[in-house]
């Protein structure tokens, strides 16, 4: 027995002895004891089980306690089965059930329906199982019978601005209820449980799903759908004004619509009038900056169903954080406000190696453009043979290594262009030469090839080469591949397989004479080292993995998040930094360990099934549809707690009239 | 008078008193000429027979009819009326202090009534107290105007002591020649019983009326709770613990106890009456007494 158990069987024994100890017998005179001591004499045999069997008192006083013993300890046998049930709950926390048309919240509406719920599970035996899911569902404990630590789970569940995933959640659930098909032998643990998803609706119907054992409910939450979203925002450089940021974004009304709203404009107020139909109007205001500066507001008017665009124009700014915001009121705010982030272009860290005699190479990788996105260094052929050679090409600190005419000896740890030679790459095999090639094809559709012309280039000799598996051909000839890219452990390498000097002259009618060359090597300068993109996506939805580069492979820096404390940051192998903690809503901010400025990123919901605030009257699991269920249903409820009450309060009573009369007597 | 009786009974009570009188099942001599028959033949207006005259006897008894008609002298026999001997026992021992009325309060009216209808008729009169070691004797008492002195040796009596029926009423027996009405009025809490001393006075062949008295305290009890009774008499312990059970375990005994006394009585002829002190005084003598033709 434990110390618990110890404690209630001392209380037990306790009272018997308080009871004995309690017979303070109140004397008091008769006329004569003559019959009593007759009547007693019979009772006096066994008197001491006598008592204990004729005093109501003490058998109440130790009912009272077994029923305190049997609420902690429940009364078990084993059997072959238990009879009790096995409840799944799967609480929805996703953005959407922070919608406040029911009080105070669907997601508290719904903890509460699941915390009634916990109250109807009479039987001893029944356990219960809670996950919370959005985009990705949480155990928040797992099968237990202890009905404190199931409303303890089911209290603690924290909205997020995450959008839905049932799918995760119902794997979770089914892992638990289903037995795996390979298992040879049946996990006993595994049986059927009735599965409550306690949900507004606000994800896709899940159909490739087999529930097994699952009895699902679904239990809806919410009542209306009155909410306006915002959708989407980007921004890009205006084309007729390079000093101008355009930014682009979208409103939509969520409300229930009908077919005839969409059919006239929301200014018409006679026909919407004579169709039900309410528009809703709201202003769009753009701020800039955590100071929150004004930079543009505009206005809408939507009909239910009706999705609207509008375009801000504001000065650009290198580094800027913007945020867009709906003044208006309704269900649900985290779609009401917008966030937009602003970042300086990468520019790409390129290493040249080999000899100084290739003009055209040099005056194409030095253009004005290509300067905007490119940051160029220059080695000779002999700093192969340096030292730091082999530690600079491996420390991530070039995006693009051009080996011109030489070939190193190992693939540095970023992409490379290497110009007549071929490296040293699994596969790749030389066949023999061949003269005067004819051009073929150039595959046009690749990122390397855009807007570059192939025709009429001259080629003087070409190595005939096997190509690597998985290399993509380029440039086509007659002999084999002229260019080609093949992919390295998350690298790329283009391989030219001529040469562009030949004998210290550069070939006549070669195509570094052409003027697809220079744009073939933006290019190759754009695509392969990265240049002149954004370091981040412009838009990241909450729950979306982030990935982004760094000018310099730093070994740690630290993300702030719009909500919570810093967090560190380590790049992977390839130098990139994988940031997975996007779960609120709102600006990130870069800090670099150095003196470089802060770069920002931003995550927004833009979920239009979260937006769609309308709660749903079904659903589909595979091939069972799920009407909405209540969570009320008749049971049988425990009684036996009140009795209990009652007569610790009559034992309470009994012991004060005790008390009294002893103090009386 | 009716200053002392205000406390046993009422002047119109003991105006009907006067109209009843006791009786005896058995016909008794008595000492002086009372106005009741005797068994001795004697001065009276009762005929009883006739005898053959020798000298000597009153001539005044001499049925000169007979003689005239058969020349013989006989003489008139009377039955003599004499008086009776009523004894009224009362049980003062300390159990009697107790219900409400208190038993022995009860018990005084009831000797009080049948004494004083007793004196109305001229009859001798004797209560005496039977407690223990201790006994209060009245002196025998005749004719209405000795009621005062009756009551007053009433008011006199005091509960105290133990019961000790067989030694009271051995006592009694001893010191009582005379046969005649004895009435014991008491509990009959005798933890050594009742038998022996109603022994005694049925070896005196006297006419034995026995009126158990109990309260109501000891016919319903409404104890409750964990209790140690203590006798009022000996001091002896009970220790008991009142339930239903145990109560209608005593309501069984105490109803056997009274059987047991009443089958006793019955088998010798005695007159047993079981009361209590909630009975009215006028409905135990004008009823019930009747009904067992103890008055009339």
């Amino acid at each position: 027995m434990n110390t618990m158990q110890w404690i209630l069987v001392t209380v037990g024994a306790g009272i018997i002895a308080l009871y004995f100890l309690k017979l303070r017998r109140t004397p008091r005179e008769v006329p004569s004891t003559y019959l009593w001591l007759r009547s007693m004499e019979d009772y006096h045999v066994n008197s001491l089980f006598q008592r204990l069997r004729r005093n109501l008192l003490l058998l109440l006083q130790l009912l009272v306690l077994g029923l305190l013993f049997s609420s902690f300890y429940p009364l078990t046998c084993t059997t072959q089965r238990s009879s009790g049930l096995r409840y799944v709950f799967l609480i929805d926390h996703s953005a959407s059930m922070r919608a406040t048309d029911v009080q105070p919240s669907r997601l508290q509406q719904a903890k509460q329906l699941a915390h009634d719920l916990v109250d109807q599970m009479t039987h001893q035996q029944d356990a219960a199982m809670v996950i919370a899911f959005s985009d990705q569902a949480q155990i928040m404990t797992p099968f237990t019978r202890v009905r404190s630590q199931i409303k303890n789970a089911i209290h603690s569940i924290q909205p997020t601005e995450s959008s839905t995933s049932l799918r995760e959640a119902l794997a979770v659930a089914s892992g638990l209820a289903n037995p795996a098909s390979s298992a040879e032998d049946s996990d006993p643990s595994v049986m059927a449980a009735e599965l409550y998803i306690f949900s507004d609706g606000g994800f896709e119907d899940v159909e490739d799903f087999a529930l097994g054992n699952l009895n699902p409910h679904f239990i809806t939450v919410g009542e209306s759908s009155k909410n306006l979203g915002i959708v989407t925002l980007s921004s890009r450089i205006s084309d007729d004004n390079p000093d101008q940021l355009q930014v682009f974004t979208r409103i939509q009304n969520f409300d229930r619509h009908q077919t005839s709203c969409s059919q006239h404009s929301a200014s018409d107020s006679r026909k919407n009038t004579a169709c039900g139909c309410q528009p809703v109007n709201t202003y769009v205001e753009l701020f800039a900056g955590q100071e929150r500066r004004l930079q543009d507001a505009g206005q809408v008017t939507l009909l239910p169903g009706q999705s609207q665009g509008l375009t801000f124009d504001i000065p650009i700014q290198e580094r800027e954080t913007l945020q867009l915001k709906l003044d208006v009121e309704d269900d649900l705010s985290t779609d009401n406000v917008a966030w937009l982030a602003v970042n300086p272009p990468k520019t790409a860290r390129v290493l040249r190696i080999g000899p100084n005699d290739n003009p055209f190479l040099d005056h194409a990788l030095t253009t004005v453009a290509a300067t905007r996105i490119a940051h160029l260094e220059t080695q000779p052929r002999s700093f192969l043979n340096l030292p730091e050679y082999p530690q600079r090409i491996h420390s991530g600190l070039y995006d693009l290594i051009i080996y011109d005419r030489c070939a190193p000896d190992t693939m540095p740890a970023s992409n490379t262009w290497i110009l007549g030679r071929l490296p040293p790459v699994e596969g790749l095999t030389l066949q023999g030469m061949a003269a005067w090639p004819v051009v073929l094809d150039g595959d046009s559709r690749h990122p390397l090839m855009h807007y570059v012309s192939v025709e009429n280039i001259e080629i003087r000799e070409l190595a005939r080469v096997t190509l690597p598996a998985g290399a993509r051909r380029l440039i086509q000839t007659d002999q084999g591949p002229a260019l080609f890219l093949s992919v390295r452990e998350g690298y790329h390498d283009l391989v030219m397989t001529f040469d562009l000097v030949h004998n210290g002259q550069v070939v006549r009618g070669g195509w570094q004479a052409k003027q697809s060359f220079p744009v073939f090597v933006y290019n190759v300068l754009r695509e392969l080292g990265k240049g002149g993109e954004s370091r981040i996506r412009n838009t990241i939805q909450t729950g979306e993995v982030v990935q982004f580069h760094a000018d310099r492979p730093y070994p740690e820096i630290t993300i702030l998040p719009p909500k919570g404390d810093p967090l560190s940051l380590q790049p992977t192998s390839q130098g990139d930094y994988l940031f997975q903690e996007t779960s609120h809503t709102g600006t990130y901010e870069i800090v670099w360990p150095d003196q470089t400025p802060p770069d920002h990123f931003v995550v927004n919901l833009f979920d239009p099934n979260e937006s769609k605030t309308e709660p749903r009257s079904e659903m589909a699991i595979g091939f069972e549809r799920v009407q909405t269920a209540s969570v009320t249903k008749p049971v049988r409820q425990e009684l036996w707690r009140l009795f209990l009450l009652l007569a610790i309060v009559l034992l309470i009573f009994e012991w004060f009239v005790y008390r009294r009369r002893v103090a009386y007597s | 008078m009716s200053e002392t009786t205000r406390g046993l009974l009422s002047p119109s009570f003991l105006n009907r008193l006067e109209q009843l009188e006791l009786v005896s099942r058995k016909v008794f001599l008595g000492q002086m000429r009372g106005e009741r028959r005797s068994p001795r033949q004697g001065i009276s207006v009762e005929f009883s027979d006739y005898r053959n005259y020798v000298p000597g006897d009153d001539l005044r008894f001499i049925d000169w009819n007979i003689y005239g008609r058969l020349d013989r002298l006989f003489l008139k026999l009377f039955l003599e009326e004499e008086d009776l001997h009523v004894y009224l026992l009362l049980d003062t021992s300390q159990s009697m202090a107790f219900g409400d009325p208190e038993k022995l309060h009860y018990a005084k009216q009831i000797a009080a009534a049948l004494g004083y209808i007793g004196l109305t008729r001229s009859d001798r009169v004797i209560i005496e107290s039977v407690a223990g070691d201790s006994s209060l004797k009245m002196p025998p008492l005749r004719g209405k105007q000795q009621g005062l002195q009756m009551l007053e040796f009433l008011e006199l009596l005091q509960t105290g002591g133990g019961t000790s029926l067989a030694q009271s009423l051995r006592d009694f027996s001893v010191r009582n020649s005379g046969r005649g009405i004895v009435v014991l009025i008491s509990d009959l809490m005798d933890k050594d019983g009742y038998e022996s001393g109603l022994r005694y006075l049925l070896a005196k062949q006297m006419d034995i009326y026995v009126i158990h008295l109990l309260s109501q305290e000891e016919l319903n009890p409404d104890y409750q709770g964990d209790l140690r009774l203590v006798d009022s008499e000996d001091g002896d312990i009970a220790e008991i613990t009142v339930n239903k059970p145990l109560v209608d375990r005593y309501k069984n005994h105490l109803k056997a106890y009274c059987d047991d006394i009443k089958n006793y009585c019955i088998r010798r002829g005695i007159f047993y009456l079981l009361t209590d002190n909630h009975i009215p005084m006028e409905k135990l003598i004008l009823e019930y007494l009747r009904q067992r033709r103890l008055v009339r």
